[in-house]
């Protein structure tokens, strides 16, 4: 049974999106043969050989799939949870977030803000649960790689270096 | 005697602190890795790869011999008290421990799982000290053609027994081999699919590759579930272990080593396959007083004694002939292909003390996890209680900061998040990513070969369907491929005679 924090989905909108996706990846292959054939020689052969097999079991995926679409129900029998999809997005933006401000922020400074601010972004409490791991392993591996390691990493805003 | 040398040198070169420390520390690692329902072996694994690119090959073996191991252990944990399999490997362990622990005998139960595990374990790694040599001696005398059929061979197992679609599988290993072909072709020199960038043209890291498909989508896993264990579930109860015999386990024990290891070589089947297989037999040969399924220790002792039987077995063809059955096994191969040792029968020439020395590791930590089982019993069960939300973001900053490490370039953290993004989108659309892992490994050995062949016999393809075992490759190839077909002509029968039943 499906609760207000629920998205409820159709069999029939669930084949769909597989479908849609499927095509895609036929496309990505057709592409992906199209710039095999401008290889040379020798060179050509594996490129446009594997690009065509995967566009063709894409499309047989797609087949599948079309087969499907008439029998797939019309009820909505497929639920999504809103607080999963919210700390998935959660998490992939700020992951994005982190790796685009590891070259300005330095890799531990950067270490103490994304693994302070996820968990609680996604809803963890306590904060200061948080903070304390946070703290905890950015110390511990700016000990490993800066200390014990030597190994050259990117200027740090607080750890320096 | 070349064997017995090169064991004794094996010996001689992992009894040393810093390899034992490894092997002591990846076994501890590896059972919290195993403890934590959503990680796995595998991701143990890619996640460390990083970080041991600049260890000693055998130190950094030794630590993945103790993940491997420790974490098959460590999947029984959850599966006995809380009902969730830590791993997939775990599944078969629920059946009767987790009624053991509703019965207030938890200890016990941990403690037959323990024990189970290290057996399998111990026989497994034997397996593979006693079958590799040969085999890799056979595989010495293969030609090029041959090696061109077992990469196909290799890629085609773990796409049709992985079941599942067929062409799911395949769309896995083109994406794979297509990954493989990024780069600077060996042979013509020719650039392909670089797009014109610095960064592509020596191709995709296996590290990266690695790291960023088993590692990343179990961290999203994480998020998304958030998994919250309350902490009066983690009570392993007030009964003791009323004066159980491990002794009585040794029959279970030696059947279920049996089937682990059997399992473990066919490539495609896991210790989650062998473990279910293993509890049916030990059921089906259930004498008067046993009660499979609602709690009997040598239920759990079957299921856990198999898929620890089955990790080291896996290795037998990814060492001997470059060709991984399993993800875990294509993981291990990076690691070794990280430290620049080429698995295939040329590993047990060339690089034999430190291919010996894996092999002696693979057993060591057998025996190592029942004093590590024992004294960190309450470490591993209180680790259930680390929140899933800090763990995931953990795994992120691991991942990056060992990926960045490997090339100092912050472009192989985003290609390592992009691929983690892939993968994840695939494990919800249900496409494999074993086969693509597989096909990256196997693909530009496939090539190679191909062309190797080509060039020896003079673009004469005759070279390929000539001599006995480039046909038992190419029947076992169609074997493989009629496999899916078999199957589903099966299930159609089934749904056929349950619709004769129900009319």
């Amino acid at each position: 049974m499906s609760t207000r924090d629920d998205i409820s989905l159709t069999s029939s909108r669930v084949v769909v999106a597989e479908l849609a996706a499927a095509l895609g990846i036929a496309a990505i292959f057709a592409l992906l043969a199209w710039v095999g054939t401008g290889y040379r020689g020798a060179a050509a052969f594996m490129p446009i050989a594997v690009s065509g097999l995967g566009c063709m079991a894409a499309l047989t995926w797609a087949a599948g799939l079309l087969r499907k679409l008439p029998k797939a129900s019309v009820e909505e029998d497929v639920t999504l949870s809103k607080p999963s999809l919210r700390r998935l997005a959660t998490l992939a933006a700020l992951m994005v977030a982190f790796v685009a401000a590891i070259p300005h922020l330095g890799f531990f400074t950067g270490i103490l803000v994304f693994l302070t601010a996820a968990p609680v972004l996604m809803g963890l409490r306590p904060a200061w649960q948080a903070a304390l791991a946070a703290a905890g392993l950015a110390v511990l591996l700016w000990l490993i790689f800066i200390v014990l390691l030597e190994s050259p990493m990117p200027a740090d805003l607080i750890f320096g270096g | 005697m070349d064997i017995l040398t090169h064991l004794v040198d094996g010996f001689a070169a992992i009894f040393t602190p810093v390899v034992i420390l490894a092997m002591v520390a990846g076994t501890v690692m590896g059972v919290l890795a195993g403890a934590l329902p959503g990680l796995s072996a595998t991701m143990g694994i890619a996640v460390l790869i990083p970080f041991t690119f600049g260890m000693e090959p055998l130190v950094a073996l030794g630590l993945v011999a103790g993940i491997y191991n420790g974490a098959m252990y460590g999947g029984s944990i959850p599966a006995i008290l809380l009902r969730i399999p830590g791993t997939p490997a775990g599944i078969a362990t629920v059946f009767d421990g987790y009624p053991m622990t509703q019965q207030g005998r938890a200890r016990l139960a941990l403690r037959v799982s323990l024990y189970s595990s290290a057996f399998g374990s111990f026989v497994s790694a034997l397996c593979l000290i006693l079958l590799s040599p040969p085999l890799a001696a056979l595989a010495l005398k293969f030609g090029p053609s041959q090696f061109f059929w077992l990469a196909i061979f290799g890629m085609l197992c773990i796409t049709s027994v992985l079941g599942g679609s067929l062409s799911k599988g395949l769309i896995s290993t083109c994406a794979g081999l297509l990954m493989g072909l990024v780069g600077i072709d060996q042979i013509t020199g020719a650039e392909r699919y670089t797009f014109g960038s610095v960064h592509l043209v020596s191709g995709f890291s296996i590290i990266v590759v690695l790291t960023g498909l088993y590692a990343i989508p179990p961290a999203l896993e994480l998020a998304e579930k958030a998994l919250r264990i309350n902490s009066k579930d983690l009570n392993t109860g007030n009964r003791a272990d009323d004066g159980f015999r491990m002794r009585s386990l040794l029959p279970v024990w030696l059947r279920s080593s049996v089937i682990g290891v059997i399992v473990g070589i066919m490539p495609g089947a896991g210790g989650n396959i062998a473990a279910v297989i293993s509890w049916n037999e030990a059921r089906r040969r259930a004498k008067e007083g046993d009660c499979y399924g609602k709690g009997d220790p040598k239920g759990v002792a079957a299921a856990e004694c198999a898929n620890n039987a089955d990790t080291a077995a896996t290795l037998i063809p990814a060492l001997t002939l470059g060709v991984p059955g399993s993800a875990v096994a294509a993981v291990i191969m990076g690691v070794l292909l990280v430290h620049g040792l080429r698995p295939g029968p040329a590993l047990f020439r060339d690089t034999a003390e430190i291919t010996y020395g894996f092999m002696i590791a693979m057993g060591v930590t057998a025996l190592m996890m029942i004093p590590i089982g024992a004294l960190g019993s309450r470490l591993f069960i209180n680790a259930l209680r680390l929140p899933p939300l800090i763990l995931a973001p953990g795994i992120i900053v691991l991942t990056s900061i060992g990926v960045y490490t490997v090339g100092n370039s912050i472009v192989e953290v985003w290609i390592m998040m992009i691929v983690g993004f892939v993968g994840y989108g695939m494990e919800k659309l249900e496409i494999p990513t074993a086969p693509a892992v597989l096909a990256i490994i196997l693909g530009p050995m496939a090539e190679s070969e191909l062309r190797r062949s080509l060039l020896i016999s003079g673009n004469d393809p005759t070279i390929f369907f000539t001599g006995v075992v480039n046909w038992i490759f190419i029947l076992l190839i169609a074997l493989m491929l009629a496999l899916p077909l078999i199957r589903r002509r099966k299930a159609r029968r089934a749904v056929t005679e349950n619709q004769k039943v129900d009319t």
